[in-house]
């Protein structure tokens, strides 16, 4: 499970690698999301462009991580492919997180990388 | 790893037919089951199924492998799986078989659509797994067999276009 982060202002971006964030995955996901997101960062964006398929799992360990931060702290999710987006939508896990297009449109505009 | 056309099991309901079609045997663990769900949309794709009707076949294959692996044979020896997917008369047929524990009749019947929206800390992190399979099918049927679990199900096909 490769997840790459990055500071974009006072928001924390992760990026998913992996093209499945499954079953086989989701724990591990859920543990590296955790240790990623022990910073100060009030906001967290996941990008999710690469993921072809997120199974309920993955979807439990999304939710996990949004338990995880502490209140104040918001996620945003980012770039959601047509079966994972399905997979949100049909759970109504659309209306729970804010889901961007893009990754260009979650991020405000002039922050720059680190 | 194909095998034999699975035996049809008549459970009441109305029974798919399995040949011509796509059949797997693989171990009932989750990196098999990833190569098992890539040899479907393969064949799905080579078929001319359109990509709304792969991701929901998809969607639930995973959750009934998932639960396969997760529940039947519920962290102990895995056991072998028997799949078999057919395309007819613009619906997709799906039939698993294994060797694990009994499903549970409480998570069988159809569910309310609707599922509920705690607030963000009371959000569940499971039990979304048959919500899927039975929002994408259009009917499930499941028996029993001695030692064999036997799970039926059909989708229809929305955005393939229909075959003559």
């Amino acid at each position: 499970m490769e997840l790459l982060t990055e500071e974009r202002g006072d928001t924390l971006l992760v990026t998913v690698m992996d093209d499945r964030v499954d079953a086989a995955v989701a724990i591990q996901f859920k543990d590296r999301m955790r240790e990623l997101t022990a910073t100060p960062h009030p906001r967290v964006v996941m990008d999710l462009s690469r993921v072809a398929f997120l199974d309920s799992s993955g979807l439990g360990a999304v939710v996990a991580v949004m338990k995880l931060l502490t209140p104040g702290r918001s996620l945003d999710l980012a770039g959601l492919t047509p079966t994972v987006a399905k997979v949100f939508r049909l759970t109504r896990m659309d209306t729970i997180f804010t889901i961007h297009d893009s990754l260009a449109a979650a991020l405000p505009p002039g922050a720059d990388a680190a | 790893m194909t095998g034999r056309a699975a035996p049809m099991i008549d459970c009441g309901g109305t029974p798919c037919q399995t040949a011509p079609g796509l059949h797997l045997c693989f171990p009932g663990e989750p990196m098999a089951v990833r190569r098992a769900l890539g040899q479907v949309l393969g064949w799905l794709r080579d078929d001319g199924i359109g990509p709304g009707d792969c991701g929901n076949v998809e969607i639930v294959l995973a959750e009934v492998l998932n639960n396969i692996t997760e529940h039947a044979y519920d962290g102990g020896e895995t056991g072998p799986v028997k799949l078999s997917v057919a395309h007819h008369r613009g619906e997709l047929c799906l039939q698993l078989q294994d060797q694990g524990r009994a499903i549970p009749a409480i998570v069988l019947p159809a569910q309310d659509a609707t599922p509920i929206c705690p607030e963000p800390q009371d959000l569940s992190e499971g039990g979304f797994g048959w919500f899927l399979i039975h929002a994408l099918t259009r009917d499930l049927c499941y028996c029993r067999d001695g030692a064999t679990n036997c799970l039926k199900l059909r989708l229809r096909l929305e955005d393939t276009a229909r075959q003559g």
